[in-house]
């Protein structure tokens, strides 16, 4: 059976074919008998061609940009995601096909369970389709870690905790670089990623087009078996089409859906509520299932024995023709997929309502948002986890919550610490001076400190006063890059003022405190220089002085440290306290 | 032409001979690079806990634990980085005074376990392992109680920490 490819002659055509014989090759592929007539189920090969192409194309262009090492390769990522020209559809369109051409595999393999084709003399092409599902599934575990983000690093440190209780697991995991997850490891994820296996692929899809020129296509369960025809055309046609959707569906969710997202750089230290990717999910759900002893062994044994399971059926299934005799072979792999996946997606509920788990991953959004907000102004030599370390936002807030959140309030949030201490909304803005000269005693202010009672209300300066002292004290913290404008005149007088009325209570540079009260030095309040004397040593005598009931927390924190949360602090100034968020009762609303 | 198996003598001769040529390609292809992929497992590691100092004792809570991160030497391949992350420990004061610290590397498969103030546990964000505040396991896949590492007052009020890590997910407690 040979078929005449619509389009020959020319005297150049022939010559080519001449020295390549390559219209001949193509001749016998058009050849290839379909068994069965054409159907979409013989289009599955052609889709999976088609995205492996696309995988190769955006693969390549990726690496053009991509670092595979622990700093850069967040920061690559980030650059390729927020910078390379249609480098984040580049990235989602790498992703999508990746994972539609595990989805078109699957289905492959599973038609060709159920059409039998597993059978002699098919059995090569059988296990190349398995050998690629398994090389895909390696190349979408490998990719994914690749960015380097809290998700990839947490991942696979759990992939390797797993791998190391499975026999052979624990050597496969120190080839890879093991327990220390560094360089070596991402280097090496990375070779097996761009190089081993797509090389692998592409091998094992030339064997497999190779073979089926030999054996042909064989029907689906209910086709009508004695029906043969040439590939060339219903086929190629058929095969066209199906191409054309499938790449079109890769498109739209590649320009449509975030697929491709990425977290906040890799962290050691920092927890992560780590969730494989969906096709590995099933995995994480049966082992979560199953007490722990026999979970742990599940995960490798029953995708191990699956494996064997299809590997072997070439020789295991001896029986008749017809579906029939085909389908205890074939059903219990559908049973154990079905009940695999209805695990995953109970598993999936159920992170879905526990509020613990999306907490943890809003925090991990927000950070992720964050650090990339701060790489848009440019990525420090030392990596995104340093410039995330100088970040008040970050870095500075987390400090805060740690040590001063407990006392202080701050939005609306405060701990259960003993001393109750002002409440930070707004800290150092024109509103909260304000209000701290007109109220000292106010519950969000020195209220429930146990200072009460020692600062009286300044309202007698009266109104233009208090406006002058206040933007002395604001200009006072005031730094050239902060945006806004100082009135020099009202600071000017605010002074004066300042000089003239407070200095019986407070020290002013250190002169003052006529009175013997013990205030604190306003010289500074409330800049940079004074809020990191005030953490550090609030017992000095230019702050609270023997009066103080703050911990000191120089000895805890780290001169960097200090200057975050110090700035982090100084920040509020520029956030006005909004409406119902501040603990204005010192209590924390739930 | 007579198939090649039924010739003997010379002609054998020359069947090795052409064999020479692709086993000597197979063999040059794939010794440098086996040897390079299993470099990891061949290169000999150090396994020896640091002595780190994490912060000041004076930061430790009765029966309430604080984390600290332990900062020390890093070496991964050719990098090495004197101040480096190298994790997290868990410490608190026990009522004699004495100081219990364990990492905070999940025993199971070695998350980053934090505190559930609210249940005064320690909890696994990964796969909710509990641990009580002595390390207990109370619930979930972990094989044996958060790692305890030895920890003292220094003569200056800091706190230094023994930091090792442990292989995870066995019963057993083993260093690597
Ligand atoms: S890693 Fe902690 S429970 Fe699994």
């Amino acid at each position: 059976m040979s078929v005449q490819l619509p389009h020959r002659g020319g005297s150049l055509r022939r010559w080519f074919e001449d020295r390549t014989g390559l219209g001949a090759f193509l001749d016998s592929v058009a050849s290839i008998p379909v068994h069965g007539g054409a159907g979409i189920g013989h289009a599955f090969a052609a889709a999976a061609g088609a995205l492996l192409l696309v995988l190769l194309s955006t693969g390549v262009a990726l690496a053009l940009e991509y670092v595979p090492a622990p700093d850069e390769a967040w920061a690559s990522v980030w650059w390729i995601q927020h910078r390379v020209t249609h480098g984040a559809f580049t990235r989602a369109l790498h992703r999508t096909a990746g994972e539609a051409l595990l989805v078109v595999l699957a289905l492959h393999v599973g038609r060709a369970l159920f059409a039998g084709s597993y059978r002699r003399p098919r059995e090569v092409g059988w296990w190349l389709s398995l050998g690629m599902l398994a090389l895909v599934l390696a190349a979408l575990v490998t990719g994914m870690r690749l960015p380097w983000d809290q998700h990839a690093y947490w991942a696979l440190r759990i992939e390797l905790g797993v791998a190391e209780a499975l026999p052979g697991g624990g050597l496969l995991g120190q080839m890879l670089g093991g327990a220390e997850l560094g360089r070596t490891v991402l280097s090496r994820m990375y070779a097996l990623h761009a190089v081993v296996l797509p090389l692998g692929l592409v091998a094992c899809a030339a064997m497999g087009v190779w073979i089926a020129t030999r054996h042909g296509r064989v029907a689906g369960p209910h086709s009508d078996v004695t029906r043969v025809e040439p590939y060339w055309p219903r086929q190629a046609a058929v095969d066209g089409a199906f191409v054309f959707v499938v790449l079109l569906a890769v498109l739209l969710v590649a320009a449509f859906v975030e697929v491709a997202t990425l977290g906040s750089p890799a962290d050691p230290t920092r927890h992560h509520p780590a969730r494989p990717e969906w096709f590995l999910m099933p995995l994480y759900a049966l082992r979560a299932a199953l007490p722990e002893s026999v979970g742990a062994l599940a995960v490798g044994i029953v995708p191990g024995l699956l494996a064997l399971w299809l590997l072997a059926l070439p020789w295991l299934d001896r029986g008749g023709p017809g579906l029939r005799a085909r389908l205890p072979w074939a059903a219990p792999v559908l049973v154990l997929f079905c009940a695999m996946g209805a695990l995953a997606v109970a598993s999936v509920v159920e992170d879905a309502n526990d509020e613990e788990h999306q907490r943890a991953l809003a925090e991990e959004r927000r950070r992720a948002e964050r650090a990339s907000e701060l790489a848009a102004g440019g990525i420090p030599p030392d990596g995104p986890l340093a410039m995330l370390a100088r970040d008040p936002w970050t870095r500075g807030r987390e400090l805060y919550e740690q040590k001063c959140n407990g006392c202080h309030g701050l939005d609306g949030r405060r701990g259960e610490g003993e001393i109750h201490a002002p409440d930070h909304t707004g800290f150092g803005s024109r509103a909260w001076l304000l209000g701290l000269l007109l109220d000292p005693e106010a519950p969000h202010y020195f209220g429930r400190t146990g200072h009460a009672e020692q600062m009286p209300s300044q309202r007698r300066l009266g109104e233009e006063n208090l406006r002058a002292v206040v933007e002395f004290l604001y200009a006072q913290a005031e730094e050239p890059q902060d945006p806004g404008e100082i009135n020099a005149a009202l600071a000017a007088r605010g002074e004066r003022v300042l000089r003239d009325r407070c200095l019986g209570c407070h020290l002013f540079r250190g002169e003052g405190d006529e009175l013997g009260t013990g205030g604190p030095d306003l010289g500074l309040y409330p800049s940079r220089t004074w809020i990191a004397r005030q953490i550090a040593e609030p017992g000095a005598r230019t702050q609270y002085g023997a009066l103080h009931r703050m911990p000191a927390f120089g000895d805890e924190l780290t001169r960097e440290d200090l200057e975050v949360l110090t700035a982090f602090v100084r920040l509020q100034r520029f956030r006005e306290p909004r409406a119902g968020q501040s603990t204005r009762d010192g209590r924390e609303p739930r | 032409m007579r198939p090649v198996s039924e010739v003997g003598g010379r002609r054998a001769w020359l069947r090795w001979l052409a064999m020479a040529g692709p086993i000597a390609t197979g063999v040059l292809a794939a010794l440098p690079a086996v040897a390079v992929w299993l470099d990891p497992v061949l290169r000999p590691r150090r396994r020896r806990g640091t002595r780190v100092v994490v912060g000041p004792a004076s930061a430790l809570r009765d029966e309430h634990p604080v984390p600290m991160t332990v900062v020390g030497e890093r070496v991964d391949a050719w990098e090495r980085a004197p101040r480096s992350t190298l994790g997290v420990v868990w410490l608190q004061r026990r009522p004699d005074g004495s100081i219990l610290c364990h990492s905070a590397a999940c025993p199971h498969l070695g998350c980053r376990v934090g505190y559930d103030e609210r249940a005064r546990q320690f909890v696994c964000p990964c796969h909710s392992s509990r641990f009580a505040l002595d390390g207990r396991v109370l619930s979930g896949p972990s094989a044996r109680p958060l790692d305890e590492l030895p920890a003292e007052r220094t003569a200056d009020g800091m706190i230094a920490v023994r930091f090792a890590r442990f292989r995870p997910r066995i019963a057993t407690r083993e260093e690597i």
